[in-house]
């Protein structure tokens, strides 16, 4: 994805879920990676999570996986630095 | 003796009738407390009557009005705060259960600004738990019920602000205040046929507000009218050392639009495309309005992944701020499914992921400031999609065969994206939806031009009576 304006960005934004329970109808499939990463959960959190549940976190954590692509797609430079500032010794 | 009209009435006619002294702050008290205590319940709008704490605001209020000491449009006038806002020696509950028997010991910096203007705090409302920034699928995600919209109580108000929404449009309370992450102010605004400004990041002190997102979290006015919001708005904004992020540029509220001044619209292209076809159509109405005082001209929105910043910002934070829940298995305590398993998923998000996001954020508000600072707002529906029913999870009773947007905290376009640039935005109700659910026009401006967005909205509701229309609620 471009720094660029162009027709139709709401089209994509409109489909691009923002939260993933507000979306659960379009759980994409589950890649490797994100079965590899419920299973960090699976071993610090099972002892909450039922099986039915783990499987629906799995959906969630692939979402995560694919915003984060999304927002990879931006091209930036070393210097674009995160939308906040460090204030020692406070404002 | 005070008519059955007044508790409809606005805050700017409240506070002359209370000015002159036609109305006794003690006997309005009175008449939104009853109606708190008997109608909030129906919508599950309430958490907590402050009946006491009131009725001792009000005596003090009219006494000192009758002394001569007028503190200014709100004095005496009754209003209530979303459960998110802490309250000295008086439930706070985030909506949750895990909080539900919380008492702060001290107030929030909204409250304090509020009682210094001599408004009366009447109750807490009703919230999604944990502010809604945990992802719930449902209206069944708050200890205290459903948010029942005033409009049609068997559809949702929206949230997470759904107290507040329900509240100011059954004429409960006079005036609420609301907070936003990510849609909080603006969706049950839209759904309860509301005025609601999202105010700029850091124009409203946070301290004493429950954190959802060190980085997102804003606070702000859900009135009757967009007037309303303005005078509200004066109360609270300013600086506040206890909350680092807030400005010392000031604020303050005029009725007044520059003379002579005829506003300049941006609408972006396909902002309605993907809208119910009933939000549409009221959205292309609102557009022959809007031009009866405004040139409104087509855009390109900056293409940023909005919706992707957002979601890992939300999550992310929002898991570091209930971490402990996540830690301790208390997820398990709270209401609505999604809620309960969403923190685990925040628990994946890595630095970098989160870093990124934070990156491209700049690059996104930067682009969104240049776009906006040429415009007095661009324009969009508020949401996309009326609010669904309460008894059904949101992708299948919202939206549905519509070709809408999923209907949920941030799902309409402009929403995302000004959460993300931290930029103001006010809704304003443009008609009505599907089941009788109220639509909204938003106009969203650029960092700290809530002045502009309160004129806009003053302008909007002088050429149309839609925030004048009552609930079927008696």
């Amino acid at each position: 994805m471009t720094k660029s304006t162009r027709r139709g960005a709401f089209r994509g934004l409109a489909a691009i879920p923002l939260l993933p329970a507000v979306a659960a109808a379009q759980t994409p499939a589950v890649s490797d990676e994100a079965d590899a990463i419920t299973a960090f959960v699976r071993l610090r959190y099972g002892k909450y999570i039922s099986a039915s549940e783990m499987a629906e976190i799995k959906g969630g954590v692939e979402r995560m996986m694919r915003n984060a692509e999304a927002i990879n797609r931006v091209k930036i430079t070393n210097a674009d630095g995160p939308d906040y500032l460090f204030h020692p010794g406070g404002i | 003796m005070l008519s059955n009209d007044a508790v409809w009435s606005s805050v700017r006619e409240l506070g002359d009738a209370i000015r002159t002294r036609k109305v006794s702050p003690v006997e309005l008290t009175e008449a939104y407390l009853k109606r708190l205590e008997t109608i909030g319940p129906q919508l599950n709008a309430v958490v907590t009557v402050t009946r006491e704490l009131a009725m001792t605001q009000a005596r003090a209020a009219e006494k000192e009005i009758m002394a001569g000491k007028y503190r200014g449009p709100l004095h005496g006038i009754p209003w209530g705060a979303k459960d998110a806002f802490a309250t000295k020696g008086i439930l706070t509950t985030w909506g949750t259960a895990p909080y539900k028997n919380q008492v702060p010991d001290y107030d929030a910096a909204i409250v304090t600004s509020l009682h210094d203007a001599g408004a009366v705090l009447i109750g807490k409302l009703a919230m999604v738990e944990l502010v809604g920034g945990l992802g719930f699928d449902s209206a069944d995600n708050s200890f205290t019920g459903p948010g029942r919209t005033p409009w049609n109580r068997d559809y949702f108000t929206g949230g997470s602000s759904s107290g507040p929404g329900a509240a100011t449009a059954a004429a409960l309370v006079a005036f609420s205040i609301g907070g936003e992450t990510g849609g909080s102010i603006l969706q049950p605004s839209s759904h309860c046929g509301l005025s609601g400004i999202r105010t700029t990041y850091g124009r409203v002190s946070r301290y004493g507000a429950v954190t959802l997102c060190w980085t997102l979290d804003k606070i702000g006015p859900m009135c009757r009218t967009a007037d309303d919001c303005g005078l509200v708005l004066n109360a609270i904004a300013g600086y506040d050392k206890r909350d680092e992020a807030t400005t010392r540029r000031k604020f303050t509220y005029t009725t007044k639009p520059p003379k002579g001044k005829r506003f300049k619209l941006a609408l972006p292209r396909g902002a309605a495309e993907r809208a119910q076809p009933e939000v549409a159509a009221n959205f292309q109405k609102s557009l022959e309005v809007l031009k009866s005082f405004a040139d409104v001209e087509e855009v390109d929105f900056p293409d940023y992944p909005y919706n992707a910043i957002l979601g890992t910002l939300l999550r992310a934070e929002g898991t570091a701020a209930f971490r402990d829940l996540v830690d301790t298995g208390r997820m398990r305590e709270l209401q609505n499914h999604a809620d309960r398993i969403n923190g685990y998923i925040g628990m994946t998000i890595s630095a970098v992921d989160y870093l990124q996001a934070q990156r491209v954020r700049r690059l996104a508000r930067v682009a969104l400031d240049e776009q906006l600072a040429k415009y007095d707002a661009m324009i969009g529906p508020t949401i996309t999609a009326v609010s669904g029913p309460v008894d059904q999870p949101f992708n299948q009773g919202q939206g549905r065969g519509t070709g809408a947007a999923p209907a949920g905290p941030g799902a309409t376009p402009l929403t995302p994206a000004g959460n993300v640039s931290g930029t103001p935005a006010l809704t304003v109700p443009n008609g009505f939806g599907r089941n009788n659910i109220p639509t909204g026009l938003q106009f969203m401006g650029s960092a700290w031009s809530e002045s502009t967005l309160l004129a806009l909205g003053n302008a909007w509701q002088e050429a149309t009576d839609w925030h004048k229309k009552r609930p079927p609620i008696s």
